[in-house]
């Protein structure tokens, strides 16, 4: 079934003529895919005002949104200051990217965690320091953190006992088993001021979208593949306009930036889903780059890939949706690493998914409000 | 089979579609004074209370609260669906209505007084705000008051009251008629049942009122009702404490808190006696 939501997004000139009544269903569409935020985002900056009982949901979702801004900011200074002795970079990646460079996909959008990404030759050394400022462990089993410590491109993640924020602290941008997996020293980065925060360091523009793509197009499960794939959309559509940081051809330079850092295949999915699902404007592009070289392959992905891409909501889904989860998810984990270590690891995590719902009490109310 | 009622409680709207016969008769029982929405109206919270697992309508049955698809609590034992369903429309405006200071409050009004009693769990809230609405008091919420952070006017949320353990029967005695709804036991507050609202405050719920004063409640045994004022400064870290949304609105909460406790009195109150209580709201409100 076509997504209102889907269409609003890739025509935000839409929201200035959609009904009163189909309110109801593109805002469950946009609760189930938290997206009410961009929402609010696009109708304000096309002018438009939903009906009286749409705004306050709309308003709420973005004042959520707003908080969680003040709190980047917050740690954008205070992670800074904890390193700041340590004279080694800390990169802001993700939604913490897009705050401190202010792009539009940064507004009305939530986040679970900040993300940063260090020297692999420093992290013992900023994990101390880090604890040391009251970041801790999140309590996970000896499995998990030796699973983290041995494959992963990052550490499990840190809590702070204060402020409750949650850091995830990368030293790669793919696990080391993925076989595309480049030298994270390789990305370049910039420095932006921001406001009452000082520099914060991320990765440039057209990194910052390799990055953004190979994240996406790594997972196995899509719980807000919508929104993710939205903002690659809307990180196009800015990055093309005139006049942007001096790009006076981004999606070329896109292409053959990823091309040498060998993640080209990746961009290619951002680009090939962003304009299928979005009609996001793609200059200077030949359409051939958008294709895969095998017919089938092209097929199979399509069809995932765009009935993943989806609110995830009952009245959006069917049993493509299902199909096209279920093959992604073992793509996602295929990708992650070989079957020889794949297989042994699902099977120890059903095992313990399996003995957990067996010896813990489920009925337990503890996150009921009075 | 999934019935489907629709209820509009102030300034909301709410739509529960559920399977269990319980929560459909204590539906029936407890918002039977409520104008039912009809079809075309749009719906804020559209909650669905049902058995997600096959196998736990059999064995140990229990019972899931959904808003949208999204279930956010854990399920709970078949019995406490009706509580469930009362704690999780609760949670829909905590966590959603953000353009109103939400505070864990009873919330009553006399003459256009509306007096918000913020307080801790255990501290007897509800209860004094269900005897008193059955007193000439007007039933805002027991549990809820909905402060706009646009014309600063207290909005009602008439809903039914949430009475726990021995205020249950406290209640039953003191209330003449009382509707309560069936009675959920051993829940995570214990034995609970919740009371019908009285009906002239539903038939009222469109109607907002001017913050009089800030009361915090505190039941104490045995004790003679005392009503003492309380410091601005005091008064703005209890409401701080018992704000649902305080952190999400940031210097708007401050600024709204800062302008009501700079246009009213605040006062602790100490109470033990429902005559004694009625009495010096009544005063409060006159003097």
């Amino acid at each position: 079934m076509m997504s209102l939501l889907i269409s609003l997004l890739a025509k935000p000139e839409k929201l200035k003529t959609i009904s009163d009544a189909s309110w109801q269903q593109i805002l469950t569409e946009a609760n189930a895919s938290q997206l009410v935020g961009r929402l609010k985002y696009l109708c304000d900056i096309g002018q438009v005002t939903p009906p009286k009982y749409v705004v306050w949901h709309l308003d709420s979702a973005y004042k959520i949104a707003q908080k969680q801004r003040q709190q980047a900011l917050r740690e954008f200074y205070e992670v800074n200051r904890s390193l700041a002795k340590m004279n080694t970079d800390v990169i802001f990646l993700k939604g913490a990217a897009y705050i401190a460079k202010n792009l539009p996909c940064s507004h009305g959008r939530t986040f679970s965690d900040i993300d940063i990404l260090v020297s692999k030759n420093d992290l013992r050394k900023i994990e101390q320091t880090l604890r040391f400022s009251d970041w801790i462990q999140t309590d996970i089993d000896d499995y998990d953190e030796q699973y983290y410590r041995t494959w992963m491109h990052e550490i499990p993640p840190l809590t702070h006992v204060h402020r409750g924020t949650v850091l995830d602290v990368h030293h790669n941008i793919l696990p080391a088993t993925n076989a595309d997996t480049p030298d994270a020293t390789e990305f370049n980065t910039e420095k932006t001021l921001v406001e009452d925060v000082g520099f914060v360091n991320t990765l440039n523009d057209t990194d910052l979208l390799i990055h953004t793509a190979v994240h996406l197009f790594t997972e196995s499960e899509f719980h807000h593949g919508l929104r993710d794939i939205s903002d690659i959309d809307l990180l196009l559509r800015y990055f093309q306009q005139p006049n942007i940081d001096n790009h006076n051809n981004f999606v070329t330079e896109l292409v053959l930036r990823s091309k040498e850092l060998g993640l080209y295949s990746y961009v290619r999915l951002a680009l090939r889903y962003a304009h299928l699902i979005f009609n996001t404007p793609l200059k200077n592009i030949d359409s051939s780059a958008l294709q895969f070289n095998s017919k089938l392959q092209e097929m199979i992905l399509d069809f995932c890939f765009i009935n993943t891409f989806k609110p995830n909501h009952s009245s959006c889904r069917d049993w493509k949706s299902s199909l096209a989860q279920f093959i992604l998810y073992w793509r996602g984990h295929l990708l992650r690493m070989p079957l020889r270590l794949l297989i042994p690891h699902l099977c120890k995590k059903s095992w313990k998914r399996f003995k957990d719902s067996t010896t813990k009490d489920k009925t337990a109310s503890d996150n009921m409000i009075p | 089979m999934l019935t489907k009622i629709n209820l509009p409680i102030g300034p909301f709207s709410f739509t529960i579609n559920t399977d269990h016969q319980m929560v459909v008769d204590n539906l029936g029982t407890l918002y039977s004074d409520y104008p039912r929405v009809t079809q075309h109206d749009f719906i804020d919270f559209d909650i669905t209370i049902t058995t997600r697992s096959t196998l736990r309508r059999y064995v140990k049955p229990q019972v899931d609260f959904f808003l949208d698809e999204f279930a956010p609590f854990k399920p709970l034992p078949k019995d406490h669906a009706f509580a469930m369903l009362e704690w999780g429309m609760n949670w829909c405006i905590a966590t959603k209505a953000h353009h109103f200071l939400l505070l864990h409050a009873g919330t009553i009004e006399k003459n256009g007084h509306v007096i918000v009693m913020p307080a801790a769990p255990g501290s007897g809230k509800s209860t004094l705000t269900a005897a008193l609405v059955y007193n000439g008091w007007r039933l805002f919420s027991d549990e809820l008051a909905l402060i706009s952070l646009k014309d600063e006017r207290i909005y009602p949320c008439t809903r039914p009251i949430n009475l726990k353990n021995d205020s249950i029967d406290i209640i039953k005695n003191y209330v003449e008629q009382a509707t309560f709804s069936s009675i959920a036991k051993d829940t995570h507050k214990g034995t609970v049942s919740l009371l019908k609202p009285p009906k002239e405050s539903v038939d009222r719920v469109a109607e907002s009122g001017r913050l009089h004063s800030f009361v915090f409640p505190k039941y104490v045994a045995n004790s003679e009702a005392k009503l003492t004022p309380i410091d601005k400064f005091s008064a703005f870290q209890i409401i701080i404490d018992q704000s649902f949304n305080y952190h999400i609105l940031g210097v708007e909460a401050f600024n709204l808190i800062s302008k009501l406790l700079n246009q009213v009195q605040c006062y602790q109150f100490e109470y033990s006696n429902f005559e004694d209580a009625k009495s010096v709201f009544s005063q409060l409100v006159n003097s």
